[in-house]
């Protein structure tokens, strides 16, 4: 056989190689062809990183800058034969060498490179133009909220968790921005979810609880049971969590409150409108609407509507919002100003009727008029 | 079919694969230990060793060449070749991974965006109800390309009971020791999912070689693995490959070893 040099075998070895020895000694193991011995679960970039530990710090260096000339040609070179599972196990290398030296910011410029001029990577077998995104996380490049979005925009929910992850870098303000705008997306949502238990680790319950009180409302049905739950188990406090400590007889007092509000509602004016959903249960079984309005004749049709028709409340909020309320939303949305001046709570139990609880409460509680309020709209 | 019968007509060829494995042996340990297993390999075809013979007695091939083709070809398709393991029905499987490269796994497969990430919602599992695992979760892999698995033939726990300390479990699943700490996996494997002998084709199809696999003769049941310490562990462990499968298979919350 040709070349049958033995393979280093230890530090020392590659702390005495020369700087083209250690290039391609690296570039054999990301490639394939110097074989290192291991566990099945020890991928390249894995056994690399271990070595690169412990190597002597001036040989370090001289690693980083072997694997940053790598990462150049990736970037730069339209035939560079790091377009494959090779270039993959690079840019994960680079993520956990960069993460924590000094030069973290070494590898910034040619990752954006490839975010912006290389989306045909997209497209190979392996897509590197994710993990260059991914390497930009890894090593906390805080870019510009635009920056994320337009990578989402363009690449799509593929990316979904590399752009939330690169907006809570720079701003959890920004981040559950796009999220609620973004969460009827599943991967946006799955996403969030992967995203979560960082999140409290980092920043601490009560500061997240508060951006996941914004978003709950509009959680997907379908997701929400599951997601609170998770709540729950990472001790997340949320508007949710607390209701649903609620005793079931609570129902009535929540609905008390629902038809008190109502009349309060009868002195005020001004047309502002907006809609938040809470889902609050012991038992996955009720759907808690907040609406909070000043427009006595939306918030009468509304009472109205829901008491003729709770069990198909949700299903049809948007179709009946579309009839009568369309117009109020959406200048609501485009102002984007959320008036606190009244609320009501509807109450939906998820298959049960509860028209007849509803109605029996309103025999029990006739409404009564209520001294107006200051305020409103 | 092993490689000497094989080979039987052509006396040789088979001098010179003798010659070629002996220069790899000389090598390193892990070129060794796949010199002694290509010959203990019977579950391999025909056509199988035609091609693994041709990559090995090529001489124009660097050793690196030549086991970046080895490794194709065990990787080819990606088909467990093994025959089946002789393993009671409906037995609990087990895995020790390091807690480190289980996340990097899970980074690999682009279910989370930054390692921390997935440190993170993995400290959220570890000893978390397996009724209280989202959805999300539950559909992740728990492996890559194929999995290593461990039992206990009798059925009962697959780490022993009592667990012997972690030192000596790593060494006796011929595990090669890293700096942090592990993870232990406890699953059923899915109908369709059968445990398989290992072959040399599971051990060398990947960027890193075992030092310890050891393959084992036509008629064992199962694998078995080879100690890393004998001063740990002075036996090895029952062993099977089989395809990756998800963490709704597990029958244990995820615990620290």
């Amino acid at each position: 056989m040709a070349n049958n040099t033995k393979p280093p075998s230890t530090i020392a070895d590659l702390n005495s190689m020369t700087r083209s020895e250690l290039r391609d000694w690296i570039e054999g193991v990301l490639n394939g062809y110097v074989l290192v011995a291991g566990n099945d679960t020890l991928l390249p970039h894995i056994f690399l990183l271990q070595t690169y530990k412990e190597l002597d710090p001036k040989v370090q260096l001289v690693f980083e800058d072997i694997v940053l000339k790598f990462l150049s040609d990736l970037a730069q070179n339209p035939n560079s034969h790091w377009e494959d599972e090779p270039g993959d196990e690079l840019l994960l290398l680079i993520s956990n060498i960069f993460r924590n030296t000094f030069r973290s910011k070494d590898p910034v410029d040619l990752l954006i490179y490839i975010l912006e001029k290389r989306w045909r990577l997209k497209d190979k077998d392996v897509n590197l133009h994710w993990r260059a995104a991914q390497c930009l996380i890894e090593i906390n490049y805080r870019a510009k909220p635009q920056f994320w979005i337009d990578i989402f925009n363009k690449g799509g929910s593929e990316y979904s968790s590399l752009v939330f992850s690169g907006l809570t870098l720079s701003s959890l303000f920004d981040a559950f921005n796009w999220l609620n705008k973004e969460i009827s997306n599943t991967s946006v949502f799955e996403a969030f979810i992967a995203r979560l238990p960082l999140l409290k680790e980092d920043f601490g319950s009560a500061a997240i609880s508060e951006y996941i009180n914004r978003i709950l409302p509009f959680i997907p049905d379908s997701q929400i049971d599951g997601f609170l739950k998770l709540l729950k188990n990472l001790g997340i406090q949320t508007v949710s969590n607390i209701l649903s400590n609620l005793k079931k007889n609570d129902l009535s007092r929540l609905a008390r409150q629902f038809q008190i509000r109502i009349n309060i509602e009868q002195f005020k004016g001004d047309i502002c409108l907006t809609i938040e959903k809470f889902l609050f249960t012991q038992s996955s079984n009720y759907t808690f609407y907040k609406i909070q309005s000043s427009d006595i004749k939306i918030i009468s049709s509304i009472s109205e509507y829901v008491l003729k028709n709770p069990i198909s409340l949700a299903q049809d909020f948007r179709n009946y919002f579309a009839e009568c309320g369309e117009k109020i939303i959406n200048d609501v949305d485009k102002s984007d100003q959320f008036r606190f001046s009244t609320e009501i709570f509807i109450i939906r139990e998820k298959g049960i009727d509860v028209t007849h609880q509803l109605e029996h409460l309103e025999q029990l509680e006739p409404v009564k008029p209520i001294e107006p309020l200051d305020g409103g709209c | 079919m092993k490689v000497d019968e094989f080979l039987k007509s052509d006396p040789i060829k088979k001098a010179k694969l003798d010659a070629r494995l002996d220069t790899l042996a000389n090598i390193s340990e892990m070129y060794q230990r796949f010199a002694a297993n290509l010959f203990a390999e019977n579950s391999l075809t025909d056509n199988d060793w035609r091609e693994l013979v041709e990559i090995l007695l090529n001489d124009n091939l660097s050793i690196g060449k030549t086991t970046f083709l080895i490794r194709n070809f065990c990787r080819n398709d990606r088909k467990l070749k093994g025959k089946d393991a002789k393993v009671l029905n409906d037995i609990i499987y087990g895995r020790l991974v390091s807690f480190d490269v289980f996340c990097q796994l899970l980074i690999k497969l682009k279910y989370y965006s930054t390692l921390e990430e997935a440190k993170a919602y993995v400290r959220y599992q570890i000893g978390l109800d397996l009724g209280l695992m989202d959805e999300i979760r539950k559909s992740q892999q728990l492996g890559i390309y194929i999995m290593w698995s461990t039992f206990d033939p009798k059925g009962d726990d697959p780490f022993g009971d009592p667990m012997p300390d972690v030192e000596e479990l790593i060494s006796s699943l011929g595990l090669e020791r890293v700096t942090s700490p592990y993870l232990l996996f406890e699953y059923k494997l899915p109908p369709n999912v059968g445990p398989k002998i290992p072959t040399i084709c599971d051990s060398y199809a990947g960027k890193s070689w075992s030092r310890y696999f050891y393959r084992v003769g036509e008629n064992a049941p199962y694998g078995m693995t080879t100690p890393t310490d004998t001063s740990l562990a002075k036996e090895g462990r029952p062993e099977v490959v089989h395809e990756v499968i998800k963490a709704e298979n597990l029958v244990s919350p995820l615990r620290r070893a």
